[in-house]
Order: C-alpha cells, then sequence, then structure tokens
C-alpha cells in the first residue's frame, strides 16, 4: 500500500511537472518540509488530502506530513531530545507553552518571518486581532508559535439541562432560584415522575469535580462564586481569587451537602467513573431529573427531547450568575504551529502558513475539503452530514486537524457558512439562555514563566487535588462548618498562598 | 553445593590473577554461553545509565541530557519537601507490604492444591482457567471491579440485598478498604499466572522421594510438607528477593483508575501524586529523582532480604 | 495410591477439590463477564443489567475492529515478533542462566551482581532513545526484539531452577564419563529442563505479546506495527478527543464512551484469546520421573 502511495505521489509528481511547463526549472527543487503533525485517530492521512496538496502548491512547497495518532506526550519528549526534529509541528496540545519557552533554540522565531510582503495574511490578522496577537506570543512578545482562533464557539460553558417532561407531568415550573429548585427535586424523588412505580429516580446527578461544564461548579454563580472555569480561579476587580478560600464557597458546599443529605444527589456521584455515569443518563427509563452536560448527545436517544437547557438559577443572596469565557474559549493560547530553528528556507513553509489565514482556505484547514465535509451552497458553506455511522464529532475530523491548525475564525470566517456548523450548533443553542447572566470578568488563559510552572507544579496539584477531595467528602459526610478551620489552615500549610499569588504576577502581566 | 567435589583442596594460594586465568581456562566453555548476555546487558542496559544524572539537572530537552543545567539535589528536595510525602510514602509501603503478604504466599497454595489433582486432564483445565485472568487489560480489570462494587446496580448491592442488607455500606466510598480491593484483586488476577513457576518446580521433584514416602506410609499432608514446600523453597525463596525489590513499585493504573475523593488519603501513592505532578508541566528531572529515590530504596531492599536469605537459608541471589 | 487412601488423605482431597471449584468458578465468571459485555450494550453494562448472559447480540464493537484496517497485519507482525524474540531470548537467557547456576565460577558473583543492577537503574527514556537511533535500529522491527532479549528476571528464576533441579552428581558422572561442559548442557542439562524453557518461553512470548512500548517509541513504519498498539489506536480513537476542541471541552469523550466501553471489552477477548491457548501445550512439558531416568541411566 505504502509503495502504492508512493508510485500515486511520483505520478502525480510527474504530472504536475509535464503541466507546469513553464515552472519546469522551478519545480526541480521545490522546498519539501516534514511536518508532524499530533492528529485525532478519525483523521484520514494528511498525505491525501487534495486541499493542502493545492495550497501547497499554490505556496510553491511540498509538505510530507507524519500524523501521531497515540501517546504524543511520549513521542514528543524523545522527539523533542533526539535532535532529530521535523521541519514543524501542527497539531492541538503539540507542545506546551511552557515546552517552547523551555526550549527556545529549538525553535524558529516566527515574528522574524511575519511582515506585510512576506506574510501578508497572517499579518493582517494579527493585525486585526490584538488577542489572536497575544496568544501567540510568548511572555517576552515574541512570537515562536501560531495558536488559533476557534469559530463559533459559547460564550459560556455551563448548561443546565432538566427533564422538562417530568416538569410537566408534576405540574411544575421551571425553577428559578435555589430554592425552588430544591421543590422540585424533592417532586422529582418523591413523585415517581418517570412513572414505573419504583424509586429509581436521580433527581440531580452531576459529576462533583470539573469546571462549569461539568460539574456542581455550574451552581457556585448562584453563590456569588462565578467565574470558574480555570481551577476555581475567579476575578474580583483586578484581583485574583482562589474561590475554595472564601466564604461563598463555604456556603456552596454546605448546600451541596444538603443536598446530598437530603437524598437529593445519590451517594455513588461520590465513587462513579465516567462510564457509570453516562451510563445513567441513557439508561433505559429516564432516571436523571437535572443534570449538567456539555450536549444532550450521552442522553438516552429515546428520551433526550424531554431535557430542555434552564438559565442559571437565583442563590440565596440573590446572586445569578455563570463565568463567560469567550477568552479561553476562542482562544486557547496554546501552540498549533511551531517551526525547528533548523528548518530550512523557513520563508517558503511561511508562505505556506500564510495562506491558511485567508478565510476560504481556513474553513478548509478547520473543518475539511470543500467536497467532503463542507459543502458550497447559494447562501454559503454548510456541513454535510455525517455519513452512516459516524458521529458530529468523528466526522468533523476525518480531513482536518478540527481545533490544532493555525487559523483564524473571526467574523469573516464564520461568515462563509450558511449555518452555524451542526457540530457546533447544538451548544450554541443550549448556552443562549445563560446569556442575561454572563459574568464577563473572567480570567483570561494565563502564561508562566518556566520558574513559576516548576513552582506551580507540585504546589497546584497539592492543593487541586485536596480541595477535591474535600468537596467529596463533604458531600458524602458534611461536616463544612465544623472542619472549614482546618481545611483553611491546611490549605495555607500546603502553600495555597503561593499559588495564588502566581496566578496574580501572571494576570498582572497579560491584563 | 556439589562444586567442592572438583574444586581442588590443598594448594598453595594463588594471585588473584593467576586464580582468575586459571577459572578463565577451565570455565572457558560456560563463559562463552554467558557473552551474549553479558553483551547485550552493556549495550541496551549499562550504555543508556548516564542518564540517571537527569535527576540531578533541570532537565530542558533543548540542551539535552549533558548540557542541561545542574540542580544538585534540588528535585529531591522538592520531592522530600512536598506536603504529601509522608503520605503517599506510607501508603506505598502499606499497600506494597500488604500485596507482597497476600499475592506472595497464594500462587504457591494453588500450586500445591493443583498438584494434588491426579487428573492429568481436569488439572490442564484448571490450571489454564485460573491463569486467564492474567490477560485482562488493568483497564478491564479496574472497570469490573467499578461496574462489580458498585453498591446500587453492582454484583455486590444485588448479592447484599438479596440476603437482607437494605442499606449495604460502599465498598468504593471506605479508604480502609482501598487497599484491600486492590490487592485482593491482584490475588485474583496474577496467583494462576504466578503458580506457573511453582508448577514447574514441583513437576522436577524426583519421583523417587514420593516412592520412598510411600513405603514410610506418608499420608499426602506429610508428602505435602517433607517433599514438595522444600522443593518450591527455593524458587520462593527467589521470589521473595525479587519482590523485596519491587517494594517501592504500586502498580499505577490499578491505583489511578480506582482513586475517588474519598480514598484519596489512603490511595495517593508516589506514582500517582508524580503523575499529576508531571501533568501540569512535563517534570522530566522530577519523575527521574522520584524515580531515583524508589530505585535506591528497592535495591537497598533487595540486598537487606538477599543478605536475610543467605544467613537463614542457602538460597540467595549472589 | 487409591486403594490406600487413609480417611484424612480422603479429607484432605475433598478439602481440595472444594477448594479448586471454588476458585475456579471465581475465575470463570469474570471472564465469562468481559465476554458477554464485548456483546452487549455497554450502558446496560455499566448500570449493571448484564450478569448472566448478553442483554441482545450487539456486535459493534467487534465491527469496529474487524474493520480496522491494519488488524490482520498487525496480527502477522506480532506472532512474528513473540515468535523470534522467544527463540533469541530463550538462547540467551536460557545458556545464561545455566552459566549462573555453577557457582564455582569465580566470576559468577560479580556477574550476578552486574545482571541485577539494571534491574533497577536504568537510564530512563531518552538516553535510551539516543541508544537505539544511533544503532540504527529505529524503524527496525530487530529493535522490538533485541534490547529486550535477556530477561534477568527470567535468568533469575532459570538458575534456581537449574540450581535445584539438575544435581551436581550428575555433572560430575557426565564429566567423568568424558562430557565437556558444552556438550553437557546441550545434551543432558537442556533435556532434563524442558519445564522451565517452556515457562520462560511463554513469559517472553507474553510479554512480547503485550508490548506495545517500544513499537510506539520506536517504530513509524505502520508496515512492522504490533497488534497491541493497532489496538491501542483503536481504543483510543473513541477517547482520544476528551479536551481537544479548544478552550478545551467537547462533548465527543461522552458521546464516544459508550463505543469505547464496548470496543475495551472487545479488544481483550480479540487480543488474548490467542495467548490464552497456548498454555496447555506448555503443560505437557511439566512431566515427572524425567529426573530419575536420567541420573539411573
Amino acid at each position: 500500500m505504502k509503495k502504492n502511495r508512493l508510485i500515486a505521489l511520483a505520478l502525480c509528481a510527474v504530472l504536475l511537472l509535464s503541466l507546469t511547463v513553464s515552472f519546469a526549472a522551478a519545480e526541480e527543487d521545490v522546498p519539501t518540509f516534514r511536518i508532524i503533525v499530533s492528529a485525532n485517530v478519525n483523521t484520514d492521512d494528511l498525505n491525501e488530502n487534495e486541499f493542502l496538496k493545492d495550497l501547497a502548491e499554490q505556496a510553491g512547497v511540498r509538505i510530507e506530513y507524519e500524523c501521531v495518532y497515540t501517546d504524543w506526550d511520549t513521542r514528543k519528549s524523545v522527539l523533542l531530545t533526539s535532535g532529530d526534529l521535523p521541519d514543524a509541528f501542527i497539531g492541538w496540545n503539540v507542545l506546551s507553552n511552557s515546552e517552547v519557552s523551555y526550549n527556545l533554540p529549538l525553535f524558529a522565531n516566527l515574528g522574524e518571518l511575519i511582515s506585510e510582503e512576506a506574510t501578508p495574511n497572517l499579518y493582517a490578522a494579527l493585525e486585526s486581532d490584538p488577542t489572536y496577537r497575544d496568544a501567540c506570543s510568548d511572555l517576552d512578545g515574541n512570537i515562536y508559535y501560531l495558536s488559533d482562533r476557534m469559530p463559533f464557539r459559547p460564550s459560556t460553558y455551563a448548561s443546565f439541562l432538566i427533564n422538562k417532561t417530568w416538569l410537566d407531568k408534576l405540574g411544575l415550573e421551571v425553577p428559578e432560584t435555589l430554592e425552588e429548585l430544591e421543590e422540585v427535586l424533592i417532586a422529582f424523588r418523591d413523585r415517581d415522575p418517570n412513572g414505573n412505580g419504583e424509586q429509581d429516580e436521580l433527581p440531580l446527578y452531576m459529576n462533583l469535580s470539573g469546571d462549569e461544564a461539568w460539574s456542581i461548579a455550574a451552581f457556585m454563580g448562584a453563590f456569588g462564586c462565578s467565574g470558574s472555569i480555570t481551577n476555581y480561579f475567579a476575578l474580583d476587580g483586578d484581583t485574583v481569587v482562589y474561590q475554595p478560600l472564601t466564604e461563598n464557597f463555604k456556603e456552596f458546599m454546605t448546600w451541596i451537602a444538603h443536598l446530598r443529605e437530603e437524598n437529593l444527589m445519590p451517594a455513588e456521584l461520590a465513587t462513579v467513573d465516567d462510564s457509570q455515569f453516562n451510563a445513567r443518563l441513557s439508561n433505559e427509563t429516564p432516571i436523571v431529573g437535572m443534570t449538567t452536560l456539555w450536549d444532550k448527545s450521552p442522553i438516552g436517544a429515546a428520551y433526550q427531547d424531554e431535557y430542555i437547557a434552564i438559565a442559571p438559577m437565583a442563590g440565596p443572596n440573590g446572586d445569578r450568575g455563570v463565568a463567560s469565557n469567550i477568552a479561553i474559549s476562542a482562544y486557547d493560547c496554546v501552540p498549533k504551529f511551531v517551526m525547528s530553528a533548523d528548518c530550512e528556507n523557513k520563508e517558503a513553509l511561511m508562505r505556506f502558513i500564510d495562506l491558511c489565514f485567508i478565510p476560504e482556505n481556513g474553513v478548509q484547514c478547520f473543518y475539511g475539503p470543500i467536497g467532503t465535509v463542507l459543502e458550497e451552497t447559494e447562501d454559503g458553506l454548510i456541513m454535510v452530514d455525517p455519513p452512516e455511522g459516524m458521529t458530529w464529532n468523528s466526522w468533523k475530523y476525518k480531513y482536518a486537524v478540527n481545533g490544532g491548525w493555525p487559523v483564524l475564525g473571526d467574523e469573516n470566517f464564520e461568515a462563509l457558512f450558511a449555518e452555524v456548523p451542526e457540530s457546533d450548533s447544538a451548544k450554541l443553542e443550549m448556552v443562549a439562555v445563560n446569556e442575561p447572566y454572563q459574568n464577563t470578568n473572567t480570567l483570561p488563559k494565563l502564561k508562566f514563566t518556566p520558574e513559576e510552572t516548576d513552582e506551580l507544579s507540585i504546589v497546584q496539584t497539592d492543593v487541586d487535588t485536596y480541595v477535591t477531595k474535600k468537596m467529596t467528602e463533604w458531600f458524602a459526610n458534611g461536616g463544612v462548618e465544623e472542619e472549614w478551620d482546618t481545611y483553611l489552615q491546611e490549605l495555607h500549610n500546603m502553600g495555597v498562598d503561593t499559588y495564588v499569588s502566581i496566578y496574580q504576577a501572571a494576570y498582572d502581566r497579560q491584563k | 553445593m556439589s562444586s567442592s567435589l572438583r574444586a581442588p583442596v590443598l594448594r598453595p594460594r594463588k594471585s588473584f590473577g593467576q586464580r582468575l586465568r586459571l577459572d578463565l581456562s577451565r570455565h572457558w566453555a560456560l563463559y562463552l554461553l554467558v557473552a551474549p548476555a553479558v553483551a547485550v546487558i552493556a549495550v541496551f542496559s549499562y550504555a543508556p545509565m548516564y542518564g540517571v544524572v537527569i535527576a540531578f539537572k533541570n532537565f530542558r530537552p533543548a540542551f539535552g541530557i549533558l548540557d542541561s543545567p545542574w540542580v544538585g539535589l534540588r528535585n529531591f528536595e522538592r520531592f522530600f519537601s512536598s506536603y504529601q510525602f509522608t503520605n503517599i510514602l506510607t501508603n506505598t509501603l502499606g499497600i506494597s507490604l500488604y500485596s507482597i503478604a497476600a499475592c506472595f504466599p497464594a500462587p504457591v497454595i494453588l500450586a500445591l492444591m493443583m498438584n494434588q489433582v491426579r487428573n492429568k486432564g481436569r488439572q490442564r483445565a484448571i490450571q489454564t482457567i485460573t491463569y486467564m485472568p492474567h490477560f485482562i487489560s488493568v483497564i478491564v480489570v479496574s472497570g469490573m471491579i467499578l461496574t462489580f462494587l458498585n453498591v446500587n446496580t453492582g454484583l455486590y448491592g444485588h448479592l447484599m440485598r438479596a440476603l437482607g442488607v437494605a442499606q449495604p455500606t460502599d465498598l468504593l466510598a471506605s479508604k480502609n478498604l482501598f487497599s484491600t480491593i486492590y490487592v485482593l484483586s491482584d490475588v485474583w488476577q496474577h496467583t494462576g499466572w504466578d503458580s506457573i513457576i511453582y508448577m514447574a518446580a514441583l513437576s522436577a521433584i524426583d519421583p523417587s522421594l514420593y516412592e520412598a514416602a510411600k513405603v514410610d506410609g506418608a499420608s499426602e499432608w506429610d508428602k505435602i510438607l517433607h517433599i514438595e514446600i522444600p522443593a518450591l523453597v527455593p524458587t520462593m525463596v527467589i521470589l521473595l528477593i525479587l519482590r523485596a525489590g519491587g517494594l517501592m513499585n504500586v502498580g499505577f493504573d490499578k491505583v489511578f483508575l480506582l482513586q475517588n475523593g474519598l480514598n484519596l488519603d489512603r490511595s495517593e501513592v508516589i506514582s500517582t501524586y508524580v503523575y499529576k505532578v508531571g501533568l501540569i508541566n512535563q517534570q522530566y528531572s522530577f519523575s527521574a529523582a522520584v524515580n531515583l529515590f524508589n530505585t535506591v530504596v528497592n535495591f537497598a531492599m533487595l540486598a537487606l532480604v538477599n543478605q536475610i536469605a543467605r544467613r537463614v537459608g542457602e538460597t540467595s541471589l549472589w | 495410591m487409591k486403594i490406600q487412601q487413609s480417611r484424612a488423605d480422603r479429607a484432605i482431597h475433598a478439602l481440595i477439590s472444594l477448594a479448586l471449584a471454588l476458585i475456579v468458578l471465581v475465575t470463570v465468571y469474570p471472564i465469562y463477564f468481559v465476554i458477554i459485555a464485548s456483546v452487549s450494550d455497554s450502558s446496560a453494562v455499566a448500570n449493571g443489567q448484564v450478569w448472566l448472559y448478553p442483554r441482545e447480540l450487539y456486535l459493534e464493537g467487534y465491527k469496529r475492529i474487524f474493520e480496522y484496517g491494519d488488524l490482520w497485519r498487525g496480527y502477522r507482525n506480532t506472532i512474528f515478533y513473540a515468535a523470534g524474540g522467544t527463540a533469541l531470548s530463550l538462547l540467551v537467557t536460557i545458556s545464561g542462566a545455566y552459566v549462573m547456576s555453577r557457582r564455582e565460577c569465580m566470576l559468577n558473583r560479580p556477574l550476578m551482581v552486574y545482571f541485577t543492577i539494571p534491574m533497577f537503574f536504568s537510564g530512563g527514556l531518552i538516553p535510551t532513545y539516543l541508544l537505539i537511533s544511533s544503532l540504527g535500529l529505529l524503524n527496525n522491527p530487530l529493535v522490538l526484539i533485541l534490547p529486550g532479549c535477556f530477561g534477568i528476571y527470567n535468568m533469575i528464576i532459570a538458575r534456581t531452577f537449574f540450581q535445584s533441579s539438575i544435581p551436581g552428581e550428575l555433572r560430575d558422572a557426565a564429566f567423568i564419563d568424558g562430557c565437556g561442559e558444552c556438550g553437557f548442557f546441550v545434551r543432558i542439562a537442556l533435556p532434563l529442563s524442558k519445564a522451565i524453557i517452556s515457562v520462560i518461553g511463554l513469559y517472553v512470548a507474553v510479554a512480547i505479546w503485550n508490548d506495545y512500548f517500544s513499537a510506539l517509541i520506536y517504530i513509524t513504519d505502520r508496515e512492522y506495527i504490533p497488534l497491541q498498539l493497532v489496538l491501542r489506536e483503536i481504543l483510543i480513537s473513541n477517547s482520544f478527543d476528551t479536551r481537544s476542541a479548544g478552550g478545551g471541552i467537547t462533548n465527543s469523550a461522552l458521546e464516544q464512551q459508550r463505543l469505547r466501553d464496548l470496543v475495551k471489552y472487545c479488544v481483550m477477548v480479540v487480543s488474548t484469546l490467542p495467548v490464552i491457548c497456548i498454555y496447555p501445550f506448555i503443560q505437557k512439558y511439566f512431566e515427572k520421573g524425567v529426573m530419575i531416568g536420567s541420573i539411573k541411566g
């Protein structure tokens, strides 16, 4: 097969050569680059992607992709050390920020290669979107990698889903406050809303740890804690607040423990794994009353429509909000493209990358070539339905390194579409209810110096683990009030202050 | 043991060089046989060993192993002074010792029992069945533990309720039971496999011993006690020494997959902790330092147990 | 023998039979569970609705695995690696073990220490990678069998067997008969050690069979990819993108969890069935009574 592919490639090359007679002389030494891609397993061999071939040809280069599908972290560390670097890396999570800044001699300073003449499209992208420029800049202000801006991102993550059929059946309204919510949950618990005669309902079924999209953290907004996308950090003005240290958090955990005590949340939440968690959501008969999810897909297909997204509820002091995370959602500030310092003819490779910043090309880099995943209609592009047996999520990776290619998914990019691509629309529809309650003063994605990262690695592990542990224990056994002071003391002992001050310093640098 | 027969008894003491030359010329064939092994180890194990210096450096891939800056014992200090150190060390040792206590004798007992099965076909069948679990991947085993022990939907929950316990205790939520769950599932998974080596040793027992025992009118129990167990002792001692050399190694995957907020106090072990620290940033040097620490402890334990074994019995590694 | 069984013996036998029956039951059930789980809806499995029989025959997982192009190539490669690797390893390990069982060699103890140290101290992944790379073994199937071909652990086990099962008298007798070291090893010691050779062979074969890591690091050409790496790709294909699409979250982990859980069980069945079947062939070599014959004759 490999041989066939090579022959096919060779044939193509010969064909091209004969067709473009006028460029025949130049074709002789087309600069060739090796790019290692950390790819999704669903992604087909990029070497066979006609669109990318065309793009390379336009730039006058040839690119050989080597896709790595599994265990990227291990492969990466030997690649970096062996000195056998490819010309460039592309992909999601291809290298971390600190891996780049730790190893600067290995990588090309892209800033020196970007100019209005050499890379007009990339240059324009960086000029038009300062946030994007920041996302690509290292702490010293230089550009050693290109990140991306993702299109069609939700501005909040949290999505409360409640079983509307149960509400209607029991004659209840959508809860607006936590108090009302509790009444609803009690009714779910006692009045057999799924009508099977058994008390098998799990009124509130949510993960105990994780960020707002997934877990009970979505309720933190009701206690004035909103803003917890990143490890429970939030902003109060310009001050970084580690919420697990606050009275608000204490109140929040007391409430959660109370729900558990009343059997409104099942004890098993403390010990379930993902498989079991999802299995409850897709039980034969619906048993979950309310949950929070990224989208509805884990819910049993037969009764998915019974669940509706609802707005965040108001807490005891009238707080009502969710963290806006547009900053993190669209710009994750992570390297998506890094060029090796040893790459010969860096300018030529940049010509290729520059082409990806033309929106018409960007969409095809991001979703897949027109004619495969995308289709052109009169009103613009649409995303074709995935073939039988394939999910939207696998589909969008089939011909593209979705979320791992340097592109700018701005308004011009989004405007090419006739409608929001199906793979993104479900989430956007769900979070629309959050709109009025967004708290926009939230932490951006922070960048740390190598020294800070070193220091963080232990402190953050200790503190995060301890907080998660205490949250689970309080959930299972209560005791927030009694243990609160020792808990704070423990956190201080393990260095929570260092943790917070590193975050504060990083924020001050970046704001 | 038997070598004394050939060893020269009375000879003037020779210098080391002379003795070595004599030894080499006498045993050249043996040294030839071991040469490939020596070579393979030299190339693939000793040659890369300079890599341990990573533990004393702040390793950055761009600079390579030799040119990364030295930091002395800083990586070790970070580990020893970390808030969790005492806890994870205690947990690691506790689980490990428990594991040795349970997993070491089990295969011996199983092998002895299987050896009593006289029907060859049945014996083979039993053995094939008991060694199967060894091949189940840790991920699947952990998933099965969680599924089986779930207090609401698992086999355990159903069983307890059938026995009339309305509110069975949640085994997975109990931090005190964590090590038991960990160790017993290990026993279940590996006893059959580990007994293979003992079965092989039992098959090497000289049948004349059994015949002599029969003549003496020994009972089955006597045979087990006086023929079979002594035959297994050398293998047992060696395996025990090797196990002692793995004291600090508690398998990562199963512990990690069985961890939850309620058992964390007892289930955080060195390997899971290092993994979590490394998640925040690839900590090459830190994990190298921790590994080196583990290794030194392991090696010391092995040497210690080996020494004890030498004193007490006649079997030892060296 | 049976006729003379005393009451105590019978009691012991009964007890042992009972215990073994129990052990077999406890072992068989989880295996059976894996098999029925591999053909059941994985939600039902996680919800505790599958215990005695599959709820409905659901072959999606197997379909997924067998559709994967590289599966058969992986199988073929792994069989080659396991066969070649086992042969090579037995050659090096058993002869090494035999030598190490001969304590009269002056260098025996130093060599033993020499072999033991690498069991503990290793240079780690990175220097090993650099070494393999400089030896030109990258992307060479040899890398999967050569570096690990001398198993120290296995050597120690085999050495113990030689020490306790090959009597010194036998060797002395053979030497008096004019048999050389090599002759004794090949013609007398080896035939007496079928049991341990087969056990070590099994250990090595299973280790190679299950190894995916060396291939992951050193092999990039898909022509040489072993089975376990293929299976790992299938497994991971359903979990890779947990946090991939920016900001860090998508739903795909959840969405595909069901398939992943299912595939997990199927992969088990597909990958281990062949190895599990080896054992009865190995046990054939656990014969008693070889030794006595050889000493007398």
